[in-house]
């Protein structure tokens, strides 16, 4: 405080050395900001010099976001006015789900030729489709192929690849570890719940394309329907072992119940002595963030069980899934707003995906822009092992060369951690910590001492990104077992059992 | 897939579904509500909510009701939307379970 006071109440050149010239004062990098109550006494304090260079305004791309009515470039939404598509019930309502609707949305934007190669896309994916307004009006439709939004949730045949033979449905055993349908008992002190099957939007590469966003025409699902008396048994299960303290929420997504369901499920939780942290997962504010702005009542039962449980000393967040800096809007930062002024805390989950988010400055992009929002990067994960969208993973080297890229450029608790949910059941590990990596077969080997002492577990990258070497030795069933007995070899766990045979 | 509003909600017609349908795809005739198969997620919320059980799967739809399926979404072009609950007919709980209600529809 004297310090200012000195330099307002005396001449600057008294306080500036002989001969030199006076630099900026605060008032000159802080425009506009002279009738500040607080600030107000340091505009004639002399800034510092910076022993930095002058940052290119472009490094903060992030803090920019996405404004205006963008969907009115959609044939289907040209006359559509900002209440109706910020209200949450008409991006359910108006979802594209068939080639048809999409077809009559997008009027002449998209080409014949890519539609039909969206038909040839969709008979063979393990999902189906539900792209809301927002994430059409997001989508490139001149550059299709391109476009990290239609790469995420339209496929195309064109691009698909073979599935690594070592592939299976519900890759993480998700099924093996639930006592009860719609509940999974794996890590020691964590459950996780699935209230319902149903989505705002069907992700391409959804690790739960087992039971998640009903029957395609290559899939036929262990449905998971939203009602009291399986929601009963699943809690019922919760109650009985005192040792879970934490619970994820997820399906499914709570976004597509209504409030009262929310809060139903939220109180029940949080009546249970020994859980102490419930985290709804929800994909819902990537896809349709409209809804926590016109969907009060649902906001605000989530805001009230996340009060309920704060006075009851436990905690109540949200865990969103943002894949890229795409995705988040105008819209997006002032739906963060609401839940940060709400006091819930929200953190993120972005799944690495192979030309939408596998570059280090889309990344260090993503994280820098959800750290703005106080949306906390939370994890990258690897790309799970799940059928018909193999083109869409990358190798556990691209995740690790990410993640030294990123690391550094925010605040490390702003930092994702990058982790592969390991192929059997394993849980999550930091992807670095593998036994052994053979890069030239894409064999990466972890063990997983907390969930299952007595297991080792591999992942397989992606054959069509190893050297010749290893796709050749792919190209022959009778490699394969060799290849992983290496693997294991090298890894010095040779005859430990493996997690999936 | 869509859920589809079978023959039991004729003359009883409830409305405790359109509460919670996520979508707000039901549509309202005189005494008769049915599903936009269109707009149905399949998300399976109403199908509890009915207090008559008139709600199925597309899948589940019984034998001697296939053609509400084609009812539905006929019905669902024409009649207006209902997004909130209102009281049921007087004479409800006389008309359920009541078989043979498909002549009493009014269009």
């Amino acid at each position: 405080m004297s310090e200012a006071d000195a330099t307002m109440s005396q001449p600057a050149e008294k306080l500036t050395p002989v001969n030199e010239v006076a630099g900026p004062r605060v008032r000159d990098v802080l425009p506009g900001m002279e009738g500040h109550p607080l600030l107000a006494e340091l505009m004639d304090v002399e800034v510092p010099a910076a022993l930095k260079p002058v940052v290119d305004p472009k490094e903060y791309a992030h803090r920019s976001f996405k404004d205006g009515e963008f969907w009115r470039h959609i044939p289907g939404y040209a006359e559509v006015d900002r209440a109706t598509f910020l209200d949450w019930k008409f991006q359910n309502k108006q979802s594209v789900t068939s080639v048809d609707k999409l077809v009559a949305t997008l009027g002449n934007l998209a080409s014949p030729a890519f539609i039909d190669d969206v038909r040839a896309g969709i008979a063979r994916a393990p999902m189906n489709v539900r792209l809301s307004p927002y994430t059409v009006a997001l989508i490139d439709w001149a550059n299709p192929y391109q476009d990290p939004l239609r790469i995420q949730f339209l496929p195309v045949g064109s691009t698909q690849l073979p599935d690594h033979p070592r592939l299976t449905l519900d890759s993480l055993h998700e099924q093996a570890d639930a006592p009860t349908p719609g509940l999974t008992h794996r890590y020691y002190d964590k459950a996780l719940f699935l209230p319902l099957d149903v989505c705002p939007v069907y992700c391409r590469f959804c690790t739960r394309s087992y039971a998640i966003g009903g029957d395609t025409d290559t899939v036929h699902k262990a449905r998971l329907t939203p009602n009291a008396k399986r929601w009963h048994t699943d809690i019922a299960y919760i109650a009985s072992r005192p040792e879970i303290e934490d619970i994820v929420v997820s399906g499914g997504d709570l976004y597509m119940l209504p409030a009262q369901h929310v809060s139903t499920i939220g109180h029940l939780l949080l009546a249970i002595p020994h859980i102490r942290r419930i985290r709804i997962a929800t994909k819902g504010p990537a896809v349709s963030p409209m809804k926590i702005l016109t969907d009060e009542a649902w906001t605000a039962a989530l805001f009230e069980i996340a009060n309920a449980g704060r006075a009851m000393g436990k905690e109540v967040c949200l865990h969103t899934h943002f894949n890229t800096p795409q995705e988040i809007t105008e819209i997006t930062r002032q739906a963060m707003e609401v839940l940060f002024k709400g006091g819930v805390t929200v953190r993120n989950q972005t799944v690495l995906i192979r030309n939408v988010n596998d570059s280090v400055a889309t990344m260090t992009e993503l994280v820098r822009r959800l750290s703005y929002m106080n949306v906390r990067p939370y994890y990258v994960y690897q790309h799970d092992m799940v059928s018909a969208v193999e083109e869409l993973r990358t190798t556990v080297q691209t995740n690790a060369s990410i993640e030294r890229g990123v690391r550094g450029s925010t605040a490390g608790f702003n930092t994702p951690l990058a982790i592969v949910d390991l192929p059997g059941g394993g849980g999550k590990r930091d992807v670095h910590s593998f036994e052994h990596y053979d890069r030239t077969t894409g064999i990466s080997v972890y063990r997983s001492p907390a969930v299952h002492a007595d297991l080792v577990y591999l992942y397989f990258d992606p054959i069509d990104l190893l050297p010749k070497e290893g796709q050749e030795r792919w190209s022959r069933p009778a490699e394969h077992q060799r290849m992983i007995d290496e693997a294991i070899g090298t890894a010095g766990l040779t005859g430990m059992p493996l997690a999936v045979a | 897939m869509t859920f589809v509003v079978g023959e039991n909600c004729i003359k009883c017609k409830h409305t405790d579904c359109v509460e919670v349908c996520p979508v707000d795809c039901f549509y309202e005739g005189p005494n008769f509500l049915v599903i936009h198969p269109d707009e149905c997620i399949d998300c399976a919320l109403c199908v509890p909510e009915c207090p008559v059980n008139a709600i199925f799967t597309e899948d589940e739809l019984p034998e001697d009701q296939k053609e509400f399926l084609a009812l539905n979404a006929e019905l669902a072009a024409i009649w207006p939307n209902i997004k909130t609950m209102k009281d049921a007919p007087p004479d409800a709980e006389q008309w359920k379970d009541v078989p043979g209600k498909r002549k009493h529809l009014e269009r």
